[in-house]
C-alpha cells in the first residue's frame, strides 16, 4: 500500500520545510504519521499472527510508514532521518493515548478479565509506565528538549543508538552520553 | 524535589560535565563547582547515583506488548465498518484474550434482530481445523434451551478470522445482578439452579461449557438466566492454539479455572461441576473462591490446585451482605459447595444433576447427600476453627454417622477408626466445658441448624445404641441432641432425649454440676411444649445447682435465671419474674436477658421501660442473627400496644426478614410472628387480614405443638378481639369463653391473657345486653388488673370505661359517673396507646378517649 499522491506530496513538502528550519512543520507532520502508524501496526498484526515471541517490531513500523508516506524522489537523505524523529513523536502520542484510554476504562468500570496470557499482564504494566514516562518527559523537555526527543526515539520508537543518532542528527557518542543522562533524570522523576 | 526549569537546566549542565570526569576527579570537581551552592551539589549527586542502575529502560522493546494492544484496538475500530453476512456491526461490546465481541443489527430486511458477534483474533491455519470448527458450530447451533443463549451462525471475515453470531442477551452479569438487586440467599440459589439446569441439558447433548464464570452468565430484567458462550470455549481455544506456542498455554480465566484446566489436562463435565462450585461459592459468600494475591502463575497454582478455600460460612462472615445468611451456609451448604470444589474431579458430584438435586434438597429442608468424605480430616479442620456448641454437635452427628458407616463398611479398620472416633468425641466434648452460660441460648438460637434433622435423629439413635458402655459420653451426646431438637422446634423429641440424659447423669453422679445444664434444657423444652408446670421444677433445679456453685448474682447464673424468669412470665407471675431478673441486671447484660426483662415490664403496662430494654438488646446484638429477630418481634408487639403502629410495622418487618433468612418452613417462631403481625393489622383496623392471619397461624401452631399448648389460647383471645371489633359479640363471647376454659385447664386462670379474655367477654356481654354478667366479670378484671398492672395502663382504663357504660345502661347513673371519671383519668395519660382498645372495644372507649388520641378513636 502506498499513500495517495497528494498525501505523499504534502508530507514530502512538510519534510522539506522542516529541513529548511521550519519548526512548525514538525508539529504538522506528527498527526499525519500518527494515523498511518496505527494502520501499519494493525496490518503487521494480521501478517504475523498473535502469540508469544511474535511481538511487533517497533522499528519496522516507522520504516514502513516512511515507505508508504514519503515520496522518496526529491527527499534528501537527511529528511529521511528526520522523518524517524517525527515518527517517534507520533508513536509516543499513540501509546500515551491508548494507555490513557485503557487505564480510564479500567477505573471507569467492570473489573478487567484477568487472563493468564503474559502479554495482557505486560500491557497493563506497560500502559502505566508509558503514562509515567510521558509525564516525566514533559518536565525533561522543559529544560532539555534534546534529551526528551532522544527518549522518544529510544523508548517509544525502540530505535537503536545508531538510528537515534541519525534521526536526531547527533553523534553516536552524544546519543550514548545523553541516554545515560536521560535515564538518570527519568529514574529521578519516576522514583 | 521539583525545581524550576532554569534550576533543572543548571543541574543538568553540571551533571553533564560531571559525567565527563572520571570517578576519581569527579568529587573534587563538584566540590569546587558547587562551593557556594550545597543544594546544587546534592541534586547532581543524586542523579549521579542513579546512573548505571538497572532501570525499566535497560530492556529494549519495553513497549512491545502495548503496541500489540494498540494494533488490536485499531483492528476493532476498522471492523466497525464491516458487515458479517446479513449483520452490520453497531458497536463493540467488549474484548478479551479470546477476541472481541460486537453488537450487530440484522440488515437484510428479513426481520429485526440484534445479535452479538464474536470475532476470534486468529485465522485458521489449516482447512482441517476450519472444518472441525464448522462441525462444532453446527452442533452448538442445535443446542436450544431457554437458559442458553443460542448460537445463530458464523463464518469467516475476509482476512480469515473466524466469527460466531450469537443471540444477544441484555441484562446484567450474574454477580452484578445479585449485587444490584441485593438478592437474598434463596434468590441466589434459584439462579444457580437455573444455570445447573442449562448445563445439565448441554451435558446430555455431550457439550461441555468449559468456561463458566459470572461474566458468562447474564440475568435479564425479569430474573431469567442465560448462559453465554456455551461450548465455544473449546473451538475458541483451538483457534487460539493456532498462534500460541506450546509453553504459553491456552488463554483462560484463572479465577474460574478448574485444577485440571490449569494443568492442561482433559476437561469433562466434572470441570463444569467445579466451575459451578466456584460460582456458588462467590455468589453465596461474596468472595472469590480462588483469589490470587500476586497473580503469578505459582500463586494461581497454589489457589487452584493445592489449597481448599475457607468454608463458605466462614468466608461469608467477612462480607456485609453474605454475612446475613452465613448461618444458613453452615453445615449443608458448606458441604455441597466444598464437594463441588473438590480438587480431584472424581470426588466431586458425579454430575451437574447431582449437584442441583442437593441444592434442591437443601432448599426444601431435606438432608443433603454431600456427606463428608475424608471425615477425619474435615473434623479436625472444622473443629479447630469452630469451638461453638452447635458446630460441635453437628460434628458429633457427622462423626457418629461416619462411625457407623466405618463399622459396617470397613470391617478391617474398625478398631483404629473407633479409637479415633473416641478421641474426636473427647476433643469435642472437652470443648463443651468452656461454655459460658450467658450466651447459651443465643448460640442455640443462632446456630441456624434448621436442616439436618435426620442427622440429629441418627445421632440420637447411635448415642442410644453404640454408646451404652460409655454413659458419661452418652449423656453428653444426648444432651446435645436434646438441644438440637429444641432448636429445631421438635419439643417432644427434645424432652425424650433430655430425660434420658438426665436419668443417666443422675445415676452417675447426683451432684454433677452438668445436671444444671441438662435440667435447664429439659425445663426449656417442657416450657415450649406447653407443659409449664412440669417445666418449673426443672428450671428451679437448674437455677439451684448453678447458684450452689456460683454466687447467686453472677454471670454464671444468668442463663438459668433467665429461663426460670421466662417461665414465670409464661405462668403469668410477672412479679416473681421481675424479682428474679432485676437484681441481676448488673451481671447479666446479654441481649436476651434484656429481652426477657422487657417482656415482663411490657406485660405490666410499663411500655416505655420495656421499649428501652428492647433497644438496648437490639444494639448489643449481632445484627442478623435469630436472637435479634426475636427482639425485633417482641418490640413490634410492645409498639403495637403503645400505639406506635408505624414503628411496630417496621420492627415486625425486620423480624420477618431475619426469620426469612434463618428458618425454613413453619418454624414455631415464625408462627408467633404471624400472630403479632395479625394483631398489628387489628390495631390498624384491617379486620379481615387480622382474622385470616390469626386463623392460618393458629392452625399451624396447633399442628406444631398440639392443641393443649399454653400459647394456643392467646390466638383465641386475639380472635375474640377481632370478632368484637367486627361487631360480632356472640362470636367474641364464644371465643373468649373457649380461651378462659383453656386457661383454667392449663392452671393459668390468672394469666394476664386470661384477664384480657375476661375483659373481652365482659364487653361482649355488654353488647348483648347481659349487664349483670358484664358487671361481675368487670369486677374481677379490675381487681386483677389493679394487682398486676401499673396504675395508668390503658387496659385498666378500658375496664372502667366498659363498667361505666354497663352501669349507665343498667340504670346506675351515679356508679356510671364515678367509673367514667376514673376511666377518663387513666385514658388521658396514654392517648397513643388507645389505638388497639378503640378498635376492639369501640364506642365505650371512643367516647372517653381524649382529643389527642389516634384516628381509631374517632368514630
Amino acid at each position: 500500500m502506498t499513500a495517495a499522491p497528494d498525501e505523499a506530496g504534502q508530507i514530502t513538502r512538510l519534510l522539506q520545510a522542516h529541513h529548511g528550519g521550519d519548526r512548525a512543520a514538525f508539529d504538522q507532520l506528527v498527526p499525519l504519521v500518527y494515523d498511518r502508524l496505527r494502520r501499519i501496526a494493525r496490518g503487521q498484526l494480521g501478517r504475523r499472527g498473535r502469540g508469544r515471541g511474535h511481538t511487533l517490531d517497533t522499528t519496522s513500523l516507522v520504516h514502513e510508514a516512511y515507505m508508504e508516506l514519503v515520496d522518496e524522489t526529491g527527499v534528501a537523505w537527511k529528511d529521511r532521518s528526520h522523518f524517524f524523529a517525527i515518527g517517534a513523536r507520533a508513536m509516543r502520542r499513540i501509546l500515551v493515548d491508548y494507555a490513557r484510554e485503557r487505564t480510564a476504562q479500567k477505573r471507569g468500570g467492570g473489573k478487567p478479565d484477568l487472563t493468564l496470557e503474559p502479554e495482557l499482564h505486560g500491557v497493563e504494566q506497560q500502559a502505566e509506565q508509558v503514562l509515567a514516562v510521558d509525564r516525566a518527559l514533559e518536565s525533561l523537555a522543559g529544560f532539555n528538549e534534546r534529551l526528551a526527543r532522544l527518549v522518544e526515539c529510544r523508548y517509544f520508537a525502540g530505535m537503536t543508538e545508531e538510528e537515534t543518532a541519525e534521526a536526531l542528527d547527533i553523534s553516536l557518542r552524544t546519543v550514548q552520553r545523553d541516554w545515560t543522562r536521560a535515564r538518570a533524570w527519568l529514574q529521578k522523576e519516576l522514583g | 524535589m521539583t525545581f524550576s526549569a532554569e534550576r533543572n537546566a543548571q543541574i543538568d549542565a553540571l551533571f553533564e560535565r560531571a559525567l565527563d570526569h572520571t570517578p576519581e576527579t569527579r568529587a573534587a570537581f563538584l566540590e569546587e563547582a558547587c562551593a557556594a551552592d550545597p543544594a546544587l551539589l546534592e541534586a547532581v549527586r543524586q542523579l549521579l547515583d542513579l546512573v548505571g542502575e538497572d532501570d525499566a529502560f535497560s530492556e529494549a522493546q519495553g513497549v512491545a506488548a502495548l503496541w500489540d494492544a494498540v494494533a488490536e484496538n485499531q483492528a476493532a475500530a476498522e471492523r466497525r465498518d464491516e458487515s458479517f453476512g446479513p449483520y452490520r456491526v453497531v458497536r463493540e461490546l467488549g474484548r478479551g484474550g479470546m477476541g472481541a465481541v460486537y453488537l450487530a443489527d440484522r440488515v437484510d430486511g428479513e426481520f429485526e434482530q440484534q445479535v452479538a458477534i464474536k470475532i476470534l483474533p486468529t485465522p485458521f491455519s489449516t482447512e482441517e481445523r476450519l472444518r472441525r470448527f464448522e462441525r462444532e458450530r453446527s452442533l452448538l447451533a442445535r443446542l436450544a434451551h431457554p437458559n442458553i443463549a443460542r448460537l445463530l451462525g458464523g463464518g469467516r471475515t475476509p482476512e480469515g478470522h473466524p466469527y460466531l453470531v450469537m443471540e444477544y442477551v441484555q441484562g446484567l452479569s450474574l454477580d452484578r445482578y445479585c449485587e444490584e438487586r441485593r438478592a437474598g440467599l434463596d434468590e441466589r440459589i434459584r439462579l444457580v439452579l437455573a444455570i445447573t439446569d442449562a448445563v445439565e441439558f448441554a451435558h446430555r447433548n455431550l457439550i461441555v461449557h468449559r468456561d463458566l464464570k459470572p461474566s458468562n452468565i447474564v440475568v435479564d430484567g425479569e430474573g431469567a438466566v442465560k448462559l453465554l458462550d456455551f461450548g465455544i470455549a473449546l473451538p475458541l481455544a483451538e483457534a487460539a492454539d493456532e498462534a500460541l506456542t506450546k509453553d504459553s498455554g491456552r488463554p483462560m480465566t484463572p479465577a474460574y479455572a478448574s485444577p485440571e484446566q490449569f494443568l492442561g489436562e482433559d476437561m469433562t463435565t466434572a470441570s463444569d461441576v467445579y466451575q459451578l462450585g466456584l460460582i456458588l461459592y462467590e455468589l453465596l459468600t461474596g468472595r472469590a473462591a480462588q483469589p490470587s494475591s500476586t497473580g503469578s502463575p505459582a500463586d494461581w497454582e497454589r489457589v487452584i490446585c493445592k489449597e481448599d478455600p475457607p468454608r463458605p460460612s466462614e468466608a461469608a462472615a467477612r462480607h456485609a451482605v453474605a454475612s446475613q445468611w452465613r448461618r444458613r451456609l453452615r453445615g449443608d451448604l458448606d458441604m455441597i459447595i466444598l464437594r463441588a470444589l473438590h480438587k480431584e474431579p472424581d470426588r466431586r458430584y458425579g454430575s451437574v444433576a447431582a449437584l442441583a438435586a442437593d441444592l434442591e434438597r437443601f432448599r426444601q429442608g431435606f438432608p443433603v447427600t454431600a456427606r463428608p468424605d475424608a471425615l477425619w480430616y474435615r473434623i479436625d479442620r472444622f473443629a479447630r476453627r469452630h469451638r461453638g456448641l452447635v458446630a460441635a454437635s453437628l460434628l458429633l452427628g457427622m462423626l457418629l454417622c461416619g462411625y457407623a458407616i466405618t463399622v459396617t463398611v470397613q470391617q478391617r479398620r474398625i478398631e483404629a477408626e473407633a479409637n479415633r472416633a473416641r478421641e474426636a468425641i473427647e476433643f469435642l466434648t472437652g470443648s463443651f466445658r468452656d461454655f459460658t452460660r450467658a450466651d447459651f441460648t443465643d448460640r442455640i438460637a443462632s446456630s441456624g441448624l434448621v436442616t439436618g434433622r435426620e442427622l440429629v435423629e441418627r445421632t440420637a439413635d447411635r448415642a442410644n445404641e453404640d454408646l451404652a458402655d460409655q454413659p458419661q459420653l452418652q449423656a453428653e451426646v444426648l444432651t446435645r441432641v436434646g438441644e438440637l431438637y429444641l432448636q429445631l422446634g421438635l419439643y417432644d423429641r427434645s424432652i425424650e432425649a433430655l430425660e434420658r440424659a438426665l436419668t443417666i447423669r443422675r445415676e452417675l453422679d447426683p451432684v454433677d454440676e452438668r445436671l444444671s445444664d441438662t435440667n435447664g434444657l429439659l425445663g426449656i423444652a417442657l416450657h415450649y411444649a406447653g407443659r409449664l408446670h412440669e417445666a418449673e421444677p426443672r428450671l428451679r433445679r437448674s437455677f439451684e445447682i448453678a447458684v450452689r456453685s456460683h454466687p447467686a448474682v453472677s454471670a454464671e447464673t444468668c442463663w438459668s435465671r433467665r429461663y426460670l424468669a421466662d417461665l414465670l412470665h409464661s405462668l403469668g407471675d410477672l412479679a416473681a419474674a421481675e424479682a428474679l431478673l432485676v437484681p441481676a441486671l448488673e451481671s447479666c447484660r446479654s441481649p436476651s436477658f434484656h429481652r426477657v426483662v422487657a417482656g415482663v415490664l411490657r406485660d405490666q403496662g410499663r411500655s416505655s421501660e420495656a421499649i428501652a430494654h428492647y433497644r438496648v438488646a437490639i444494639e448489643a446484638e449481632d445484627s442478623a442473627g435469630q436472637a435479634v429477630g426475636f427482639t425485633w418481634m417482641e418490640l413490634g408487639y410492645a409498639l403495637t400496644s403503645s400505639g406506635d403502629l408505624e414503628a411496630a410495622g417496621a420492627a415486625l418487618e425486620r423480624a420477618g426478614a431475619v426469620f426469612e433468612q434463618e428458618y425454613r418452613g413453619d418454624h414455631p417462631v415464625r408462627i408467633i410472628h404471624s400472630r403479632y403481625v395479625a394483631r398489628l393489622a387489628l390495631a390498624r383496623g384491617e379486620l379481615a387480614e387480622a382474622e385470616s392471619g390469626l386463623a392460618r397461624s393458629l392452625a399451624l401452631q396447633r399442628r406444631w405443638v398440639g392443641d393443649r399448648q399454653h400459647l394456643v389460647p392467646r390466638w383465641i383471645v386475639d380472635l375474640a378481639a377481632v370478632a368484637l371489633a367486627a361487631g360480632r359479640p356472640g362470636r367474641a363471647l364464644e371465643a373468649a369463653s373457649d380461651a378462659l376454659t383453656r386457661y383454667d385447664d392449663l392452671r393459668l386462670s390468672e394469666h394476664p391473657m386470661a384477664t384480657e379474655a375476661l375483659q373481652i367477654a365482659a364487653a361482649a356481654e355488654l353488647a348483648n345486653g347481659a349487664f349483670d354478667a358484664a358487671i361481675e366479670r368487670l369486677g374481677l378484671v379490675i381487681a386483677r388488673q389493679e394487682a398486676l398492672l401499673v396504675a395508668d395502663d390503658p387496659r385498666l382504663g378500658v375496664s372502667h370505661a366498659l363498667l361505666s357504660e354497663t352501669l349507665r345502661r343498667s340504670g346506675d347513673l351515679a356508679g356510671a359517673s364515678r367509673a367514667r371519671t376514673r376511666a377518663s383519668e387513666i385514658l388521658r395519660r396514654t392517648p397513643a396507646a388507645l389505638a388497639l382498645p378503640c378498635r376492639v372495644f369501640g364506642a365505650p372507649v371512643r367516647t372517653l378517649a381524649p382529643p389527642d388520641s389516634p384516628a381509631a378513636c374517632r368514630s
